[in-house]
Parts: structure tokens; C-alpha cells; sequence
């Protein structure tokens, strides 16, 4: 395992070599393959984590800690005995996050190779987001919090590059763009000093960084973590009296009366966890997007669409979620943060939901939506439900990378769409650059809101039907994936209310099953105002499918909302139904995908099941395997010993080896039929209130036409006035501060008082007084009157030379006796 | 070897030679006369040198005396020179007037 | 009150005497007759002073080439006239006088003080040579304490005549190492064959022969008398018996036609003696050693250059080995003479000088004189008249004026006619 292990730096190098590699030769390569070097790597490194899971899976689940080549010690301060190694951990539970990013991380490069077609800083895109791939995968895969932290970092400076790409934009649009991307940085900035603080007091409290030292056994988990965490003697000598952060956390709990001294002041070791635990939810709000550090995401949305869905939808945001997990040990004994985070997430999701209800921007519906689906993770990792918080993490990587790649697919088709309805009109813009909607002479086109589209099913079959795919998952629908993970979320809250009686556990599972419906409801409003009905504007009546570049990733990806539950069905399930059913359902998609895909393919965008269309040799083929599936499904719901030997809960049983404190669920069949229900209910009622137009008169949505619902309307299309919100309580203090500061202190003060009186005016006055009186009174006369005490000893010496000659000799003569004299002085002494 | 005339007489006459020789020197007015005074003073000099080399029995004496005396020829050829070309120009010869390089 | 010493007053009050009528004189003339007076005093002293020579070299020189110079341009000038007319520094003659009456005191004082008469020259240094006269022997090095006097000396050689230092020395005697890069003895540690104490003393120059045989070494000494010669051609001869295991000869100076009158010059000389010294003169000889009335050996047509110090060494010389026969035979050495010295002040002597020791300044003030000359021609040619020149740049504003008005306007670059070497303006 060991072998295998030690290509773990091979993930993290992978994508940084990439993004070197299109760095430096971006510019000679062509298109094509810049994106096949950038997507390369990211399989690349998918496929070694993958070796490494399958490795793990064969060595018995246990974790390994690699020393990556040449990089040592981190910081290495020998005097302060601090020494902070470059140390990877291969455990199951970054071995998902691993997963997770660089799999759907790979279908995302090749989705943009098609999106960003045509972009002069085309090269420049995927070095940034093999970069972020890159410092994602330092997140998950440090052994400590000091790697963490750099990747946390890391992908917080991506966000920022990336978000800001089109910071070009023409018709002066970029500086909003621009605008997003620093608030991203800036909100995540303060989320990131909490988990500085948190990290620093881990430090202070344990002396140490590291998660688990290597040579740690952690004992599968579960409930009886306390005492399990074992430290293997003998080995390495590796800090060998001193545990890692979650042993020691342990044995001192287990012990009891731990007081941690900072000095002045001391406080009791719980405290001391709670304080830690505190802080990194500050953490966690800014980067995954929680109340109150969400106000950065709806603003990301200014980024390319693969952006969004790469880092704003699957990885980036869910590193908080990732960190909760990690330190599932720091949160078990700390129940009062973890109470915090769940009703922080709790709340998050129904607010986001809410807002969710009246956006406009299509990629803004999706962006709320991925705000209540983390409150969802937090608030299920919160009540510590940390496989079920993960298991939905996996599920929404797929789903809502699916809803964001459609669309985008969406946007691309609405802009080409507008090109041609335009290219009959005018015949002067040229430009190919993405996201210019403006003509000087015409209203602003925003290719982005909902309002200009309609009818889209038509003309975007595949996209339409992987919509449709990812928007029943997100809602919850059985068998999809959805369905599975938030049954699992929910399920934790109702153990949590009525078996262990937490206070939070009501809270959570009201406020989640308000944002499940919230959620059903504003996802087919959004399919309502996009897809169905008929186009509303030229634009949307000239839009094409996509190219198989961003239709495969669909694909792909809807294939995953389909079977990612199998990931973790619960226990109590009849597997053998379930794994029949998703047989089936596999059978209808295929029926449904393959023609779609060839059609495509022979370039004919036709609707839905068109499948006479096609030639007999596929039709056949198509036929063929749907039916395959099918069968095979009903055969193994009909025949038990067929399907009895699928595992269940595999997700928790895989992060029981690397997560203490994990534990499964079985199903509630009351609560899963409540949700399916609430979830149905949610579609229907959008329904309902969509029909038969989705947009009333004046473009208005309906709800805004109704006087019962126009105030709450209003309030979520105004997204609750949270900006509005910080910038009255924040930034304009701030900036009026600042502004003062500025102009009062430094300017008026400092430079023209202080300077001009001090620094000038003294100047002056000291200048003065040195030229005159001293350099021209006094020096200046000094030197004059030595120069005229020298004139008047040479005009004196001078008479010496008198010209004649006898004194010449005289004088000689005088001197020759003088040295006569002195010669012979000391003869004539005798 | 012991001369007859006792060193010391020698050293003395050349003492006095010498004496009117710088009195010369410096108490006349005219050029040439200076000149001539200051060949007193090498002959006295030169004197003074023989006699030495003679109670010394060393022949470095007397060569000085011989590169002297050849010396005091070229001095003499050019002085005199000198004093010609002067005159030429100031039409005297008396030193007081030559004091164009009164400082 | 010796005759010198009274010659010697006399001549000294007519020097004092003229020197002070030349410096009153009023006629230049005068004057410089005078000064010739004093110049024909000095050269008395120097004969006085056995400095021949430059009595002469004064006389010629001084009296004769620089006072006629002397003459001439006071003539030239004529400046026998001239004098008197007031003078501005008139306390210079109090000053000089004061000055001058210090000099003399100092002088009277130091005289008297430093004895003059009592100061003794240095002695001249010990001067010697080495002869090898030893048969059938290796060729040795002489050492004298630690210095080589000798190097590789074999049979029949000479040393140049050699100054050293007066003291006692170790005279050692080593066989001579064939390899040029042998190490000193002392180094190798090699035992000297002969081992003698040596005393030089100053002003001797002696000549040492190595003689006898190998088993009975000996050191023979000859001094050598290099003083001035009051004779000119006559030489000094010196007879030395180094032929071991031989009796007494006598030297005889042989008349050929007249046995009769040989002269017996030296007598007597047995194995180790060295003959006193004869004077003879320069001619040629007929010599002959005898022993017990056995002609030994005799020298015929044997003549020396005057003024030198012969040395004939009466030694066995080898003979290509014949078995039965002896290896060696009698016969002479006669190393080369050295000159004996020249008289004190004699022009030999300055000559010898001159053109040895103080070779570099006699040539450097031969240089001199030739600058003098050219430097007095110079100095005392006619003025020649400059001529003026032309101005080798015109500018053209000037010769558009010159141009334009037929009358030459720049009378400043106008140029004296002068027939040939008219410069062109370079630029036009």
C-alpha cells in the first residue's frame, strides 16, 4: 500500500505541471491542445487516485502518510521545536474528496475546451484551473493545517483569478466583473482569519499541526473513537511522546481537567476545543458559503460557467464541509459549535432557498441553490452526520456541475442565438469575445436572464433532458441521487430531535424540509422559464444545442445523478428494489441518451425519442441495450439472490476508516416519503403557478403580479438586501473612515499642516539661516580673510626674491655656514 | 706617508682662499668679477682636496680635483656666454640692474 | 723650519696676496691677471702635494683656457671700466664680512680640534695568490677559512693576485671535486689534505705555492714587492727551490760567452727557500740552476717586462711513466707577473684611474663639456631676425573681402615677401 501510496504527490504535481506546461507554452499550442494538456492532467491524477482507492480498498482501509520527494520540512524552526513537514495523507476520506475533484474536475476541463472556444486568454483559463485543481488537491490531501491552510489559500486565489477572468469585458462591463471577484477574496479573506485563529490556537493548545502523526493507527471509528486512536510504538521515532492534534484531543478529554495556559490567563481544555471549533466555523461560512459569508457566491456568478460549476458548485465550496469532517474528533467535543453550525446551516439553507425563488439570472437561481445545498452538508455535518454530509457532497458535485454546465450550455446557445437573430439586423459587430450583450443603439441582451428564454426544449434536447435529470436529483425525486443523500441528511436531523432530543435536530429538520420544497419549487420554475413553454425571444428561438465538447460532460454527469445514490443506500433498504429500479431507470436513459447522442452526432437536433428516425444498425443498438438494462433490473427485483449481495451504506463504511465518529443510518421510511412528497409537491406547485405562462404581462413573474406574494417576491429578488445590509453597516463606515482618514488626517494634517509647517517652513527657516549669516557671514568671510592673510604673506615673502643676485649668494652663504656649524659642532665641542 | 708641509697649512690657506673668494663674490658689482671670484673659491676648494689626497695616499682626491677643474671649464664657458648674451640686451653687466626676477 | 715649509709660506702670502689684489682692483684686467698669479700659486702646491699632473692639468687648463676666456670677454665687453655707481645693498659687505670672520673661526677651530696631522690613512689590504707546483697531484681547492680562494687549481696553475682581508685565516687545502656541482667540502664533510694557520697582513702581497709531494705538503711563501718603482726599466725577480727531495742549488746569472762572469744571484736555496729579492734590469738573461756544479736546469733569453715582480719556481714537472724511470724531472714554473703599482700622483697612476674606477664620470663629463659647448654657441649667436609668418588659415568671410575689394583689406595676415617656403592656407 505503501508503493501505491506514495504516488499521491503525482496528484498534486499533475495538475501544477499542467498548468506550467500551458503556462509557458500556451501560447504555441493550439486550442485543442492546450485543453487536452489541461484535462489530461486532470484525468491523470483521477486515475492515480483512483489506483489509490482501489489500493486502499485491498490493504484493509488504513491510512498512509507520504513524505512527498525533495519538499521536507515546511517550516522548520529548530529552536522553538517547531517542525511542520510536507506531509500527504491517503485515507478514505481524502481519497473522496480526491474523487470527487479531479473526476468531476476532469469533465468540467473538457466542458470549457468547448465553452471557452474563441477566448483570446484561452490558455490562460485552464492554467488556472489546473492551478485550482492543483492547490484543491493540497487541501484534501495535507496530513496537517498548516497544508490545508495553503491550499485553502490556494484555491481562494484561483476563485479570485478566475471569477475576475473576463476583467476585459468590453463596454467597460469588466470592472464588475473585476468587482465579484475581489469581493469573493475579500469575504473569504475574513472567513480564512478565523481559521488562522483557529489554527494558531491549535497550535498553541497542541504544539502540533498535524492531524495524525504517522505512525497513528486510528481505529475504525464510529462511536468508541475515545480510547481507539492507538500510537503504534517503535517505527520512526516521529515526534514519539507527542500525539497528533485528534489523538491527543482524545487522551486529554479522556483525562479530564486539561488547562491550557495562554500566560495571562488559563482555560479549561473543553473550552479551549470550543474556542478552536468557533473558528473554524468563521472558516467555513466564508468558504462554503454559509450565513454570514455567503454574499460572494450569487457575485461569482460573473465567472465562466465552468467556473462556477468547477469551484462554485463541486470543490471549492465544499473544502468547509471537508473541514467540519476532518475534524469530526474537535466537534464531538465541542457539542456547543457543532450546535452553531447546524443551525447556521440550517438557517443558510431556507434563506438561500427563499432568495433562490425570485432571481432572475438563471446562474444566480443555481447559485442560491448551491448556498441551501451546503446549509444542507453543514447543517448535516453540523448534527454530526458526517457520511451524510459527505455522501451529499458527492451527489451535489454531480448534480449541480450537471445544472451549471447545462447552464451554461444554455448561455452559449442564447448568445449564438442572439448572433444570428442579430446577424440579419446588423452587420458591424465582429465581436466573438463571450459575454457581450450590449449594442450601443439596442436595450442591453443578458443572455443570462431567464426572462429572455423560454421554449429551449426543443432546441436543446440533450441539454434539456440532462436539466431535466439534474433538476429532479436536486429536488429529491427517487431513485436519483438527490433523493438519497438528503433523505440521508434529513433522517440524521429526525434521530437527532426525537431519539437524542437536541434542540437543534427540530430546528434543522424543519428548516431543511422548508428548503427541500423551496428548493423542488424555484428549480422547475427555473425549468418553466428556460425549457419549456415557447421562446420569448429571438434569441431564444434561433439557439442550437451545444457542441459534444459540453454535451458529453452532460452526459456524463447525468449519469452520475442517476447512480451516484447507489453510493450509500441506507441500511433498511431493500438494495435488491433499489439496484432493480436504478436498472431500469439505467435502461430508460439509455433509451433516451444513445439516439439523442447520435442524432447529434449526424448533426440533427431533433426533440426527444425521435428514434425512428435513425438507421436500423443503431436503432437496434440503442433498443437493444435499454432493453438489456431493463430486463436486468426486473430480473433482479424478481430474483433475490441476484441482487442481495449489494452493499449498503458503502459510503459510511468507507469513511468510518478515516473519520471517527461516523456512523450510518437506517432508513425512515415516514421521513423519506415525507421528503419525496414535499419534493413532488414543490414541482407541482411550480407548476402550477407557472402555467400557462410562466412570465405574466411586462415580464413580470407571477408571483409578483399576485399582491399576496408580490412583497415576499420582492424581497428574494432582492436577494434580502444582504448587500445592501453590509454595505450600510460595513462599508460605508469604512469607506467614510477610510475617506476621512485619507483626506482629513493625511492630506489636510499630515501633508499640508505637519509638512509644510514642520518639514518646509523650518526648512526654509533653517536654510535661510544657514546661507546667510553662517555660510555667507561667517564661513564666506573665514575663507576671505585667509585668503587675504595669504596674499599678504606672499606680497611680504615675495621682497625675498629681490632679483639680485648677491643676496642669493649672501643667503647662501649664510646657510652654508649654518650647516658648517651644525656639522661640526661636535668637533669643536671637544 | 708624512708630507713635509703639514696638512693643516694646507687646510688653512685653502680656508682664507676661499674666504676672499665669497667676499669677492658678494662685494663686487661687476659680472665677470663674480666669476672670477667664484674660481678662486674652486681653486681653493680643489687645493684643500689635493692635500687631503695626499695624506691619505688616495688617488680619489685627485681625480675629484680632475673632474673640478674640468667643470669649472664648461661653468666658465657658459657663464661667460651668458654674460655675453646680457649684455647684449641690458648693455651692462652689473648685477644690481639685473633684477628682472624680483619677486 | 724645513725648506718646504718655508717654500711653502712664500709661495702662500703671493697667493694671498694676489687673491686680495684681484679683488680690489678696479680695472678687470688687472683683475684677472692677478688671478692667474694665484692660479700659478695653486699649481705649485700641487706639485708640492706630488700631484704632478694636475699641476699641470692646472696650469694649462685653468691659467691657460679659462682665464684667456676670461680675457677675451672682458675685452669683448669692455668692461675693464666698469665699477662703482651706488648700490642699494650696502649692508651685504657688513654681513659678509661678519659672516665670513664666523667661517674662518670655525675653520681655525675645527683644524685645530680635529688634528689633522695625527689622522693616519688605512692601511692598503693584504693582496695574495695561490701557485700549485706539486707534481704528479690532483687539482685542489684552497680554502681560506671559509672562502674560496682556489677553485680546481691543478699543477702549474696560478691564481690572479687576489685582495683579501688582514687576520689569521685556516688555510685549507681539498682535492678539488671533478663535477662542477659538488657542494662545498664542508658540506660533503671532506677532510682537507693540509690544514695551516695563515696570518695576512696589511699592505703585503704575497705569493703562497703549494710544494712537495703529496705526503709531505708544503706551503711556501714568496712575498711580492709591488711599490713604485724609482727605476724604470727594471724588474724584481724571485727565486723559489720548491723541487722536493733535491739539495741546494744556486741560481746563477749565466754570461755566455764568459763563464767567468756568471753571477751567482742567488746562493744556497735548499727545498723550501725563497730567494731574497733582485732588482734587475730589463734585458735578456741567461739563467741557470746548478747543484753541487750539475747543471739542473738552466733558462735561456729569459726577459720580464719592467716594473713587475717576477717569481721562477724551481719544481718537478711530470713525465709520461716509463717503467724503471722516475715520473717526474726538474723544471720551472713562471707564473705571470703582476705589475707593481704606479706612483702616488704619477699620471699613471690617474690614467689607471680614470679609466678604471671613474670610467662612467670621465665619459658623463665628456658629455658634459660637449653640451657646454653647444649650449655657449647657442647661447652667444646673433640674434637672427624672425621672420614673420603667414597665417596658415584664411577664413573665408576674409577672402570674400579680399575678393571683392582689389586692395589687399587684412594688412595682419599680410606676409613679409619672402622668396621661397610660402605656405598655401591649407583650408579654403
Amino acid at each position: 500500500m505503501e508503493v501505491i501510496a506514495s504516488f499521491v504527490p503525482l496528484v498534486v504535481i499533475l495538475p501544477f505541471a499542467g498548468a506550467l506546461l500551458n503556462l509557458f507554452l500556451g501560447r504555441y499550442l493550439s486550442e485543442k491542445l492546450i485543453g487536452a494538456l489541461a484535462t489530461t492532467a486532470a484525468a491523470l491524477a483521477f486515475a492515480v487516485a483512483a489506483v489509490m482507492t482501489v489500493g486502499i480498498t485491498a490493504h484493509g482501509y488504513e491510512a498512509v502518510v507520504v513524505n512527498p520527494p525533495i519538499l521536507d520540512s515546511w517550516i522548520y524552526i529548530p529552536s522553538a521545536a517547531i517542525d511542520i513537514p510536507w506531509q500527504m495523507r491517503v485515507d478514505t476520506l481524502s481519497l473522496t474528496m480526491m474523487l470527487v475533484v479531479t473526476g468531476v474536475g476532469t469533465l468540467i476541463h473538457l466542458y470549457a475546451i468547448g465553452y471557452m472556444h474563441g477566448d483570446p486568454r484561452f490558455a490562460r483559463f485552464f492554467v488556472y484551473l489546473n492551478l485550482f485543481l492543483g492547490f484543491m488537491l493540497i487541501l484534501v490531501t495535507g496530513n496537517n493545517f498548516l497544508m490545508m491552510f495553503v491550499g485553502w489559500e490556494g484555491v481562494g486565489l484561483c476563485s479570485f483569478l478566475l471569477i475576475g477572468f473576463w476583467f476585459d469585458k468590453k463596454h467597460g462591463e469588466g470592472w464588475k466583473n473585476s468587482n465579484a471577484a475581489r469581493k469573493a477574496f475579500i469575504v473569504n479573506r475574513v472567513g480564512d482569519f478565523g481559521l488562522l485563529l483557529a489554527i494558531f490556537l491549535i497550535f498553541w493548545t497542541y504544539g502540533t499541526l498535524d492531524y495524525y502523526k504517522p505512525n497513528e493507527v486510528l481505529h475504525i471509528g464510529g462511536e468508541k473513537a475515545a480510547a481507539d486512536v492507538l500510537v503504534r510504538e517503535g517505527g520512526d521515532g516521529i515526534a514519539h511522546g507527542q500525539k497528533g492534534v485528534f489523538a491527543q484531543t482524545e487522551a486529554w478529554l479522556a483525562e479530564g481537567g486539561h488547562i491550557v495556559s495562554f500566560g495571562v490567563f488559563e482555560l479549561p481544555f473543553e473550552t479551549v476545543v470550543t474556542l478552536i471549533t468557533l473558528f473554524m466555523l468563521i472558516g467555513v461560512t466564508g468558504k462554503s458559503a454559509q450565513i454570514p459569508l455567503f454574499v460572494w457566491l450569487p457575485d461569482a456568478m460573473a465567472g465562466p460557467t465552468p467556473v462556477s460549476a468547477l469551484i462554485h458548485a463541486a470543490t471549492m465550496v465544499t473544502a468547509g464541509v471537508y473541514l467540519i469532517t476532518r475534524n469530526s474528533v474537535l466537534y464531538h467535543a465541542a457539542p456547543l459549535s457543532a450546535a452553531l453550525v447546524t443551525v447556521v446551516g440550517a438557517a443558510t439553507a431556507l434563506m438561500a432557498g427563499f432568495i433562490a425563488l425570485g432571481q432572475w439570472d438563471i446562474k444566480k437561481v443555481l447559485a442560491y441553490s448551491t448556498v441551501s445545498q451546503l446549509g444542507f452538508m453543514v447543517a448535516a455535518v453540523g448534527i454530526g452526520g458526517y457520511a451524510a454530509g459527505m455522501f451529499h457532497l458527492i451527489t451535489h458535485a454531480f448534480f449541480k456541475a450537471l445544472l451549471f454546465l447545462g447552464s451554461g450550455s444554455v448561455i452559449h446557445a442564447m448568445e449564438h442565438g442572439h448572433h444570428h437573430a442579430h446577424a440579419h439586423h446588423e452587420s458591424e459587430h465582429g465581436e466573438e469575445s463571450h459575454g457581450h450583450a450590449d449594442h450601443a443603439h439596442e436595450e442591453a441582451f443578458d443572455p443570462q436572464d431567464m426572462r429572455n428564454m423560454g421554449g429551449l426544449a426543443r432546441r436543446m434536447p440533450i441539454t434539456f433532458v440532462t436539466y431535466l435529470i439534474g433538476t429532479l436529483a436536486l429536488a429529491g425525486i427517487f431513485p436519483l441521487a438527490g433523493f438519497w443523500s438528503k433523505d440521508e441528511i434529513l433522517g440524521k436531523a429526525f434521530n437527532a430531535a426525537f431519539i437524542d432530543g437536541k434542540l437543534e435536530g427540530f430546528a434543522m429538520l424543519g428548516l431543511l424540509l422548508a428548503a427541500a420544497g423551496f428548493t423542488a419549487f424555484y428549480m422547475w420554475r427555473q425549468i418553466k422559464l428556460v425549457f419549456l413553454g415557447v421562446p420569448r425571444t429571438e434569441a431564444a428561438a434561433a439557439a442550437t444545442e451545444s457542441s459534444p465538447s459540453m454535451t458529453i460532460p452532460l452526459l456524463v454527469l447525468a449519469a452520475l445523478s442517476i447512480f451516484g445514490g447507489a453510493l450509500n443506500i441506507p441500511l433498511g433498504v431493500n438494495s435488491v428494489l433499489v439496484i432493480g429500479v436504478l436498472f431500469i431507470t439505467a435502461g430508460f436513459w439509455l433509451l433516451w441518451a444513445l439516439p439523442s447522442v447520435r442524432l447529434f452526432f449526424i448533426g440533427r437536433a431533433e426533440p426527444v425519442t425521435s428514434l425512428p428516425s435513425l438507421k436500423p444498425a443503431f436503432r437496434l443498438i440503442a433498443l437493444g441495450s435499454a432493453a438489456a438494462f431493463m430486463l436486468s433490473g426486473a430480473a433482479i427485483i424478481l430474483v433475490p439472490s441476484l441482487g442481495a449481495s449489494y452493499p449498503l451504506e458503502t459510503l459510511v463504511l468507507w469513511l468510518e476508516h478515516s473519520v471517527p465518529y461516523t456512523k450510518g443510518l437506517t432508513l425512515n421510511p415516514f421521513l423519506a416519503i415525507l421528503a419525496l412528497g414535499i419534493g413532488i409537491g414543490g414541482i407541482l406547485l411550480a407548476q402550477r403557478v407557472y402555467s400557462p405562462a410562466p412570465l405574466a404581462e411586462g415580464n413580470q413573474d407571477v408571483l409578483e403580479i399576485r399582491p399576496d406574494t408580490r412583497p415576499a417576491f420582492q424581497l428574494a429578488n432582492a436577494k434580502l438586501y444582504w448587500d445592501e445590509t453590509y454595505g450600510r453597516l460595513i462599508e460605508q463606515p469604512y469607506n467614510r473612515a477610510a475617506a476621512w482618514l485619507a483626506h482629513k488626517l493625511d492630506w489636510e494634517f499630515w501633508h499640508d499642516r505637519f509638512h509644510h509647517t514642520v518639514f518646509r517652513d523650518f526648512y526654509k527657516r533653517a536654510a535661510d539661516f544657514i546661507a546667510t549669516p553662517v555660510d555667507r557671514g561667517a564661513i564666506d568671510q573665514g575663507f576671505l580673510r585667509i585668503g587675504r592673510a595669504v596674499a599678504q604673506a606672499a606680497a611680504r615673502l615675495r621682497t625675498v626674491q629681490t632679483g639680485y643676485v648677491r643676496t642669493y649668494v649672501f643667503t647662501m652663504l649664510f646657510g652654508v655656514v649654518l650647516v658648517m656649524l651644525i656639522l661640526l659642532l661636535p668637533l669643536l665641542r671637544q | 706617508m708624512q708630507p713635509a708641509v703639514a696638512t693643516e697649512y694646507f687646510v688653512v690657506l685653502s680656508a682664507v682662499l676661499f674666504i676672499m673668494g665669497v667676499l669677492g663674490v658678494l662685494v663686487r658689482r661687476n659680472a665677470i668679477m663674480i666669476f672670477m671670484s667664484v674660481e678662486l673659491m674652486l681653486n681653493a676648494a680643489n687645493l684643500s682636496l689635493v692635500a687631503f689626497a695626499q695624506q691619505w695616499s688616495n688617488m680619489g682626491g685627485q681625480l675629484i680635483v680632475f673632474f673640478v677643474i674640468t667643470i669649472a671649464a664648461a661653468e666658465v664657458a657658459v657663464g661667460l656666454a651668458l654674460i655675453v648674451a646680457i649684455f647684449r640686451t641690458k648693455k651692462s653687466i652689473d648685477i644690481d640692474e639685473l633684477n628682472a626676477m624680483q619677486g | 723650519m724645513t725648506f718646504e715649509l718655508v717654500l711653502f709660506i712664500v709661495v702662500a702670502a703671493v697667493a694671498i696676496f694676489s687673491a686680495a689684489f684681484m679683488l680690489i682692483s678696479r680695472n678687470a684686467v688687472h683683475s684677472a691677471l692677478f688671478l692667474v698669479v694665484n692660479l700659478l700659486c695653486v699649481a705649485f702646491f700641487y706639485l708640492m702635494l706630488s700631484a704632478p699632473f694636475l699641476a699641470m692639468v692646472q696650469i694649462t687648463v685653468y691659467a691657460g683656457a679659462i682665464m684667456v676666456l676670461f680675457m677675451f670677454v672682458i675685452m669683448l665687453l669692455g668692461s675693464e671700466r666698469l665699477g662703482g655707481g651706488t648700490t642699494k645693498y650696502g649692508w651685504l659687505a657688513g654681513g659678509a664680512v661678519a659672516l665670513t670672520t664666523i667661517f674662518l673661526v670655525v675653520v681655525f677651530v675645527g683644524i685645530a680640534q680635529a688634528q689633522i696631522g695625527t689622522l693616519q690613512p688605512q692601511a692598503p689590504p693584504p693582496q695574495a695568490r695561490f701557485i700549485h707546483s706539486i707534481a704528479n697531484a690532483p687539482a685542489v681547492d684552497i680554502y681560506l677559512n671559509e672562502q674560496r680562494v682556489a677553485a680546481d687549481l691543478s699543477f702549474g696553475d696560478a691564481t690572479e693576485l687576489q685582495t683579501l682581508r688582514a687576520g689569521n685565516y685556516n688555510l685549507l687545502i681539498f682535492a678539488a671535486c671533478p663535477d662542477p656541482d659538488c657542494p662545498s667540502p664542508f658540506e660533503r664533510g671532506a677532510t682537507p689534505l693540509v690544514a695551516l694557520p695563515l696570518s695576512l697582513e696589511p699592505e703585503r702581497a704575497t705569493a703562497y705555492i703549494v710544494a712537495g709531494t703529496p705526503e709531505d705538503l708544503r706551503l711556501l711563501s714568496a712575498p711580492l714587492d709591488l711599490t713604485p718603482f724609482e727605476a724604470e726599466n727594471t724588474f724584481r725577480l724571485t727565486v723559489v727551490h720548491a723541487l722536493p727531495n733535491f739539495g741546494a742549488v744556486n741560481f746563477i746569472q749565466e754570461d755566455l760567452g764568459n763563464p767567468n762572469r756568471n753571477v751567482v744571484l742567488a746562493a744556497e736555496l735548499n727545498f723550501g727557500d725563497v730567494s731574497p729579492m733582485l732588482s734587475l734590469e730589463r734585458r735578456q738573461y741567461d739563467f741557470l740552476f746548478e747543484n753541487l756544479g750539475n747543471r739542473v736546469i738552466a733558462l735561456r733569453e729569459y726577459s720580464a717586462r719592467s716594473r713587475t715582480h717576477e717569481l721562477l719556481i724551481l719544481t718537478a714537472v711530470p713525465v709520461p711513466a716509463v717503467a724503471g724511470a722516475p715520473s717526474t724531472r726538474p723544471s720551472y714554473l713562471r707564473p705571470t707577473a703582476p705589475a707593481a703599482r704606479h706612483a702616488f700622483g704619477s699620471p699613471q697612476q690617474l690614467g689607471t684611474e680614470l679609466l678604471t674606477t671613474y670610467l662612467l664620470p670621465f665619459q658623463l663629463v665628456g658629455l658634459l663639456l660637449l653640451a657646454t659647448m653647444v649650449g655657449a654657441i647657442i647661447l652667444t649667436r646673433e640674434e637672427v631676425l624672425k621672420r614673420e609668418r603667414k597665417r596658415l588659415v584664411v577664413s573665408p568671410a576674409i577672402k570674400r573681402i579680399n575678393r571683392a575689394i582689389p586692395i589687399n583689406v587684412s594688412a595682419e595676415s599680410a606676409e613679409p615677401a619672402l622668396p621661397s617656403g610660402e605656405r598655401e592656407p591649407s583650408a579654403d
